[in-house]
């Protein structure tokens, strides 16, 4: 069964206003519908939501569809960014077109491929799905970025993905370079990391470019 | 290739080079080495500098060649391009590669590369008092062994091992026999391309093969030269290794030389472990912490300036150079002396005169601006020695991405409460044109320097809750203007990155000699224009002009709500920042103003116009335009600026 | 001597001229690395610097 197009959007944007947001509904025009949409129809017939008055509610049974859509979304914005190298408002909308496409375990192995990132670039939260619970339990590691790893937490510099060669060469001219085991320390104001015994700050836009090898 | 070889001159002396990473202090080694007679020349077609000198051991006379910075024998940067083409150019005695003792895990990679280039190579392992005193021991006797080639252990800075490290250049005879083995199929692919090879080559066909494998660009085309037809042959061998793996061989030749230095310093490094972390650094990780080290930053600001500067260096001591030295005696006996042996009234008054030289001129540069500069340049030096300022720079990284600048302006805007003339043209350092425009537009308005800071700390801590309005209202002035401009003045963003060094215990000496320094600096550039300014004044005097624009500006004090009398701080301050606050003094201490009139007055006083100086070098550095455009918003905004805080202090009630 | 901002060793001779800022001769360096404005001490005092780490050397 496939939901309408539209009607992820509702349940996406619901998703966000309440669980993110922490409101207990949604009015109608934060999720861009009104009373006679016929998305919003549907997923009042699957008993996902429900409607008091201008607002809607999102239900229990409706809130697994509803963080996969969400989810979807932001695994799509990662691809984007991550591996098309889309930024920017071109990447956002490329993303709303392309999460509808993440169906039938696509989402799996495009999450998979992305090493089950933990955050969208905009910063919030990607729902986990089953692939990155499975990932954990096997204790996989993977390359993710420096903004990505937890204060105390170590690995090897894997690579730097800017393609921006004075960003690069600043790194190296302090003497970060690639296989060098790094020890994040602070995450907080800015992320502080130890390689050998020197100890270094960046800002969270460079570290989102060292990408590392989690140990 | 060039032709012109960087050593020509140097009369077929045998060669030294020192070759490393950056900040290894390979160039203090070079100054330990040869002395005074060095050259320093750019490399011919590049940017790039180089630092040649000769040295003398035992009568034999030597060349020393300063390289470039570089990681890899692979360059990434100019520099590194350079570096690497001087030691393949060169015939070396002796190539020393210099090494930081704390990170020698990180830098032996490229000791192995020069090995394997069959370059005649020894390693100076420096910094090893550092290394020492966190716990690092190093057997570098073992690490010699392994290697094959000279290790020599120095702490260059103190002058430790530089005796040895020339006897090693003196005695050094080429042997060069270690070779180290990479995995087995690694081994093979190099073999295969070695084979393709039969041109001549400064370095073993073993490192050529190497790096050809990691696709170096600029030795491909060496090869290109040298192997003629045979080229294409070996670019098929080359393609089809690397499809063969189809890995990244870069990476994963890097990887198998630290698997090799791993097993090169099994047992050569041995670090106490368990060991807790020493208070030093657990020091350092609460001031790196936003709530305890915003904390201990207002405890250093409390105590280091409050209490220090304006307690101690505003009040005890100038309270008895001015009052017990200058008012009490000096001035006095000058000005009978005076009144006894000079008759002429312009000359009597151009030394003990209301602006004499000598009764105001040296009077303000002695007995209020210097005691007060010295305790800041004091508290300035011990904290700027213990190695804090890099951890506020990260601290307030986040705040200052908001006025469109980054954590590096630290640098400027902390220089800046010593003299901001002189961090104006630090912003140059700043990466961009638009964090250089607003640095210099906040340092003009609300950083006031340090004589300013200390006659103001001193002045508002006599009255309780003046101190806390006035600093709230420059922190709301410098978010305010800093939000506003950053928005204003297109550019790029900015970006943060800074290797952040141990904390230290301030050394007594080094503080010492540091404020001294600075006093002297200090003193001797303001005390001419504390001269020029106090004869200008009496010359304003004499002619009249000075009354016509006190005149002038009482408008202007009327809507401040300052008396008369404070439109000659504000002429003082058009000079030096430091003379207006010093007028400011004479005011309050002849009890002319009021709480409210002394805040008031004193916010005016730090945001109005930079000095003269600096707005010379503002000119200098941003052009008229720019800098005239900063000038006018200043002044505007400064009086906007008092003027509303008067009419709120007197609505409200507040300190009246 | 050691900046005072990044803790880098400053090169004894910089290759930089003098910017003519300071009256009276050049008495800054400005670190390499990262552009803080040193103090540099006039002779006199610069003998007493390195007399101390003279007498380091002698006590180890």
């Amino acid at each position: 069964m496939r939901l309408p197009e539209n009607a992820e959007e509702i349940l996406e944007a619901l998703w966000i206003a309440t669980v993110e947001k922490g409101d207990n509904a949604a009015p109608f025009d934060v999720l861009k519908t009104s009373a006679d949409d016929a998305a919003l129809a549907e997923l009042v017939r699957l008993s996902y939501v429900e409607i008091k008055g201008e607002r809607v509610y999102l239900r229990q049974e409706g809130r697994h569809e509803a963080m996969m859509t969400v989810r979807r979304h932001r695994l799509a914005e990662r691809l984007m960014m991550d591996i098309l190298d889309i930024k920017g408002r071109q990447g956002d909308e490329k993303a709303c077109e392309f999460e509808h496409l993440l169906h039938q375990g696509v989402d799996t192995k495009i999450c998979t491929l992305l090493n089950h990132p933990e955050t969208c670039p905009h910063g919030r939260p990607i729902p986990p799905g089953e692939c990155c619970e499975r990932a954990r339990h096997s204790g996989e590691v993977g390359v993710v970025a420096l903004t990505e790893l937890k204060a105390g937490e170590c690995g090897e510099i894997a690579y730097f993905s800017t393609t921006d060669m004075k960003k690069m060469q600043k790194l190296m001219s302090m003497g970060v370079l690639p296989g060098c085991e790094l020890l994040l320390t602070r995450s907080y104001p800015s992320f502080i990391f130890k390689v050998g015994h020197s100890e270094f700050a960046v800002d969270d836009e460079l570290a989102r470019e060292i990408f590392i090898r989690k140990s | 290739m060039s032709d012109q070889r960087v050593g020509d001159n140097s009369g077929g002396l045998p060669q030294i080079l020192l070759v490393g990473n950056p900040n290894v202090g390979k160039s203090v080694l070079f100054n330990a080495l040869t002395g005074t007679y060095t050259t320093v020349s750019n490399y011919p077609g590049t940017s790039v500098e180089v630092s040649r000198g000769t040295c003398e051991i035992d009568g034999r006379r030597f060349e020393v060649l300063d390289t470039p910075g570089m990681y890899a024998l692979m360059p990434i940067t100019e520099e590194e391009r350079v570096a690497r083409e001087i030691l393949l150019d060169e015939t070396a005695h002796l190539v020393l590669h210099v090494v930081d003792a704390r990170n020698l895990e990180r830098m032996l990679p490229m000791t192995l590369q020069l090995v394997e280039a069959g370059l005649p190579v020894a390693l100076v392992v420096n910094i090893l008092d550092e290394a020492e005193r966190i716990g690092m021991q190093i057997n570098l006797e073992l690490l010699q062994e392994k290697l094959g080639i000279p290790v020599i252990g120095t702490a260059i800075a103190r002058k430790r091992g530089v005796k040895e490290l020339r006897s090693v250049i003196a005695d050094y005879v080429d042997k060069r026999t270690a070779c180290f083995g990479y995995a087995a199929d690694l081994e093979r692919d190099i073999e295969k391309v070695v084979a393709t090879l039969e041109g001549e080559y400064r370095i073993k066909p073993r490192a050529v093969a190497l790096l050809l494998l990691q696709k170096d660009e600029d030795l491909l085309r060496i090869v290109q030269e040298s192997e003629g037809d045979r080229f294409g042959h070996i670019m098929a061998t080359l393609n089809e290794v690397t499809f063969a793996r189809r890995s990244d061989l870069h990476l994963r030749i890097n990887l198998e030389r630290k698997r090799v230095c791993r097993g090169l310093l099994q047992g050569v490094i041995s670090e106490e472990q368990g060991r807790r972390p020493p208070f030093a650094e657990r020091l350092s990780a609460w001031t790196m912490n936003p709530v305890s080290g915003g904390a201990l930053l207002l405890i250093v600001l409390y105590f280091g300036f409050y209490k220090f500067v304006g307690g101690f260096g505003a009040g005890t001591v100038v309270d008895f150079l001015e009052g017990t030295i200058f008012e009490g005696h000096l001035n006095p006996w000058m000005i009978s002396h005076a009144d006894q042996y000079i008759p002429w009234y312009w000359l009597h008054e151009l030394l003990v005169g209301e602006y004499g030289i000598l009764t105001l001129a040296i009077r303000y540069a002695v007995a209020l601006v210097m005691p007060i500069v010295g305790a800041f340049f004091i508290a300035f030096s011990i904290i700027e020695d213990t190695g804090y300022f890099p951890r506020l720079a990260m601290l307030v990284d986040r705040i200052f991405k908001r006025i469109g600048l980054n954590g590096r302006a630290v640098i400027p805007l902390v220089l800046g409460f010593g003299c901001d003339t002189m961090a104006t043209m630090v912003t140059r350092t700043l990466e961009t044109v638009r964090e250089r425009i607003l640095a210099t537009v906040l340092l003009a308005l609300a950083i006031p320097c340090s004589a300013q800071l200390g006659v103001i700390l001193g002045l508002l801590a006599e009255v309780p809750g003046a101190l806390l309005i006035w600093s709230s209202v420059l922190m709301g002035v410098f978010m305010l203007v800093g939000l506003l401009a950053a928005r204003l003045v297109p550019g790029e963003r900015p970006m943060f990155y800074m290797e952040i060094p141990p904390l230290r215990l301030p050394q007594p000496r080094n503080v010492l000699v540091k404020t001294l320094t600075r006093m002297q600096w200090y003193f001797f550039e303001i005390f001419p224009l504390f001269v020029i300014a106090s004869v200008l004044l009496w010359a304003g005097k004499m002619t009249g002009g000075l009354d016509y624009l006190v005149r002038g500006m009482n408008p202007v004090m009327r809507l401040l709500g300052l008396p008369p009398e404070a439109s000659a701080a504000f002429i003082f301050g058009f000079f030096r920042r430091d003379f207006g606050a010093a007028g400011l003094y004479d005011l309050q201490s002849n009890g002319l103003l009021t709480a409210v009139q002394l805040t008031v007055a004193a916010v005016t006083l730090t945001l109005f116009v930079p000095c003269v100086a600096q707005f010379l070098v503002m000119r200098k550095e941003r052009g008229w335009r720019v800098s005239l455009g900063i000038f006018t918003v200043v002044t505007a905004l400064a009086f906007s600026v008092g003027f509303i805080l008067n009419r709120l202090l007197l609505t409200s009630g507040v300190l009246s | 001597m050691q900046c005072g901002f990044c803790a880098r060793e400053l090169p004894e001779k910089l290759p930089e001229t003098a910017c003519g800022a300071c009256p009276g001769g050049c008495r800054k360096i400005h670190c390499p690395w990262c552009g803080y404005a040193n103090p540099a001490p006039p002779k006199l005092l610069k003998k007493i610097l390195n007399k101390n780490i003279d007498s380091e050397e002698n006590t180890q």
